[in-house]
């Protein structure tokens, strides 16, 4: 009788384990859509798994660097749901060092004119990991 | 001897007066200014020289105004056309110091940009063929060819019908 008591609680107690499990590692979520203002000056923003998880199938936000003679070029892009498209590129090397910092957990955030990308800012928070 | 000298010295003034008057006007303009107003007998190119350089302070003023404006205008167009066209203002192959394959690289790319800027679309066919085309080109180069499109995209005066980076 001892030896089935505890054997319903070590059941019990897996149970309460596994209904548990799926909550505690949950933890808080924010979906943040891309955002555009395009213009000859503008702005873009959004998170990778935002863009990545939306329910439309334009959403994108992005950033890529290429090395060849000289300095880096780096080029980031953006287009919301309503299909409303932005990019702009720079020269500058620190720039291309941020981009290390773009995951599934990042945030990314451009501003731009007709010369080319004014301000570049990545964040990174598990608030963004869906 | 009184009097011989005094002669002497009339004589000589009279010869310094004389040669001032005759000689020729030192300034190039004054020269440029006769030669100009009248192909005339040297006695009156004599006269013009000097009647250049004794402009009145209206028409310095007035000179100085035109000249003023003219610079202006000049820088004012220089600007005007850096603005609109950067990539044409020089050869790209001094520019950048490109080979003859790059030049060519070079002209296919511009020449992609400009057919999608004329269509007022860009297709990812047209990206596939420019990123092919900027291969192997300075980045300096790079970012001059496709920064027409980048605006012309954001402006809305180019439809990009793909996904994705635009090159």
């Amino acid at each position: 009788m001892r030896v089935s008591a505890i054997k319903v609680a070590a059941v019990g107690l897996g149970l309460a384990t596994c209904l548990a499990a799926p909550v505690a590692i949950a933890g808080y979520v924010y979906s943040l859509p891309v955002t555009v203002y395009s213009g000859s000056s503008g702005e873009f923003w959004g998170t990778f798994s935002g863009a990545r998880y939306s329910s439309d199938d334009n959403q994108q936000i992005g950033c890529y660097v290429t090395y060849s003679t000289g300095s880096p070029y780096t080029y980031c892009w953006a287009d919301n749901a309503a299909d409303t498209y932005a990019s702009c590129g720079t020269t500058d090397p620190n720039v291309a060092a941020l981009l290390g910092r773009l995951n599934d957990s990042a945030y990314l955030y451009v501003a731009y004119n007709s010369s080319g990308c004014t301000e570049i800012e990545v964040g990174n928070s598990s608030i963004y990991i869906h | 001897m009184v009097v011989g000298a005094v002669c002497a010295a009339l004589g000589l003034g009279a010869g310094i007066a004389v040669s001032r008057t005759a000689s020729p006007t030192p300034s190039g303009d004054a020269l440029r200014a006769g030669a100009v107003a009248a192909p005339a007998a040297p006695s009156q190119t004599i006269v013009v020289g000097p009647a250049t350089a004794r402009l009145g302070e209206d028409d310095k003023a007035a000179l100085r105004a035109l000249i003023r404006e003219e610079l202006g205008a000049e820088r004012a167009a220089a600007a005007a056309r850096a603005d609109a066209a950067p990539s044409t203002s020089a050869d790209p192959a001094q520019q950048w110091q490109l080979s003859p394959e790059g030049l060519q690289a070079f002209d296919r790319a511009r020449s992609r940009v400009d057919d999608g800027l004329a269509r007022g679309a860009w297709t990812e066919d047209d990206r596939a063929e420019l990123r092919a085309s900027l291969a192997g080109l300075p980045t300096e180069a790079r970012a001059e060819l496709v920064r027409p499109l980048i605006n012309a995209v954001n402006e809305g005066k180019v439809h990009f019908a793909g996904h994705g980076p635009l090159f």
